[in-house]
């Protein structure tokens, strides 16, 4: 059997996001009635406790965003990151030294300030708006590196968070976070990046643990939902891989 | 859509183009709105008299020229090429330079920092595969370039695809959720 020329890569595609919809929505439906005990990814356990004692000693708490285009898949993983922004000022916008967050990318400027207002708002309903609390960093991957910089080492931060996409250059982030005292969490969509936050970071994030963020920080049920419906495409994917490995050991498929 | 059926096929392309269209000027329009934001953290940075403010300087009068020599004489003129070619690269280049430097130093730190079976074989492992694209004199006879082929076409492609689906899979769950609305944390 042939499935070369009977399945067009487009509407296997479509068909597969559909699906992934459905099951996204559904559980959705019924996530906020259940509870789910999550495994223990120690980066969130030390994230919680490191927002604490930033507010207790007097800290600032830094969130970048990566360089990542808004247009394309790369803005996936930034978006995590402004669930957590949300949750960061939230926690910390009282305290002596508000959050500050950065961004490669002009759009992810705007969205960060909005996202910022947003929950500064919630906290402090009459608060005006805050214009100097996010950067743009720079265009290109080096420049909005090297802005980050000053940012890390004279601004008091306790907590670098890194979401988004990045490349090789995060590595001059992570240094100076290393150099400057403060502890990282990090995590990319991209495979280098990834690589030099395991080598560089106190708590990194692999894979998709990035994308199980909004779960750990609670920024919301849809994000238990779209945990939960991972992990069953992951589970499905794995049996179609497996089978048509088999399949094709076989000989009943090519 | 577009990306995964012909729009062609419905009459619906004329359509895409439209968005796309769209969303280049809004993109651009973000740019502008990026370099305001950049301009106006130098500003206060300078004008407050905070420390690096001097670097902040630097970097707005920079930016003032660039605009004001690129905007009058266009992006291809000598003038702006040659600000490309003897500014802006050297120094993107000299940062590229700090980076393999600093890389280094992360690694000596990752396994003093925490020393164990997977931080050696981490090591080991990018020391095999610089060590293949290397020819070191009178080392020859350990066929390294062989061993960096297969941990290349191996194992490290098997972890590599393991950890895409992974992101493959978080990233249609959230631009799902941000299309069917459940996640807006930008709402203002």
């Amino acid at each position: 059997m042939n499935l070369d020329g009977m399945l067009d890569n487009g509407m296997l595609g479509l068909f597969f996001v559909v699906i992934f919809g459905i099951i996204l929505c559904t559980i959705f439906s019924f996530s906020r009635f259940q509870r789910i005990s999550l495994r223990n990814i120690s980066a969130f356990t030390d994230f919680v406790h490191e927002v604490s004692s930033a507010i207790e000693t007097g800290q600032r708490l830094h969130l970048t965003l990566g360089r990542g285009s808004l247009n394309g898949v790369q803005g996936a993983s930034a978006f995590i990151g402004l669930s957590i922004l949300g949750k960061i000022v939230q926690s910390s916008y009282l305290s002596d030294y508000p959050p500050l967050a950065t961004s490669g990318d002009a759009n992810w400027s705007i969205l960060s300030e909005d996202t910022y207002n947003k929950a500064a708002k919630e906290i402090e309903p009459d608060t005006r708006i805050q214009t100097d609390v996010n950067q743009m960093g720079g265009f290109t991957p080096m420049s909005y590196a090297s802005s980050t910089l000053p940012i890390i080492y004279d601004q008091h931060v306790s907590l670098n968070v890194l979401s988004g996409h990045f490349g090789s250059e995060v590595a001059l982030i992570t240094d100076a976070a290393e150099r400057s005292g403060a502890r990282t969490l990090a995590g990319s969509d991209g495979l280098t990046a990834q690589a030099i936050i395991y080598s560089s970071v106190d708590d990194p994030l692999l894979g998709e643990e990035l994308y199980a963020a909004g779960t750990y920080v609670q920024s919301g049920p849809q994000h238990l939902a779209s945990l939960i419906t991972q992990d069953v495409m992951r589970w499905i994917l794995v049996l179609i891989i497996l089978g048509g490995g088999l399949l094709h050991f076989l000989g009943i498929l090519w | 859509m577009g990306y995964f059926i012909d729009l062609d096929l419905v009459g619906l392309n004329w359509l895409r183009q439209l968005i796309l269209h769209w969303v280049v000027v809004l993109s651009a329009v973000a740019v502008l709105v990026g370099f305001a934001n950049l301009f106006r953290t130098h500003w206060n940075k300078t004008t407050n008299r905070k420390p690096g403010s001097g670097f902040s300087l630097v970097t707005l009068v920079a930016m003032i020229l660039t605009l004001v020599f690129v905007g009058f004489f266009g992006p291809t003129d000598p003038l702006s090429i040659w600000i490309f070619n003897n500014i802006q690269l050297p120094i993107e280049i000299s940062l590229l330079a700090i980076l393999a430097v600093v890389l280094i130093v992360a690694s000596v730190r990752f396994l003093s920092r925490s020393p164990g079976v997977f931080s050696v074989i981490f090591i080991s492992t990018v020391v095999v595969l610089i060590w293949g694209v290397a020819s070191f004199p009178g080392l020859d006879f350990i066929n390294f370039s062989s061993l960096r082929t297969w941990i290349l076409q191996i194992p490290a492609t098997a972890g590599a695809r393991g950890l895409l689906l992974g992101v493959a899979l978080g990233t249609i769950a959230t631009g799902l959720r941000v299309l069917l609305g459940m996640d807006r944390p930008y709402e203002g």
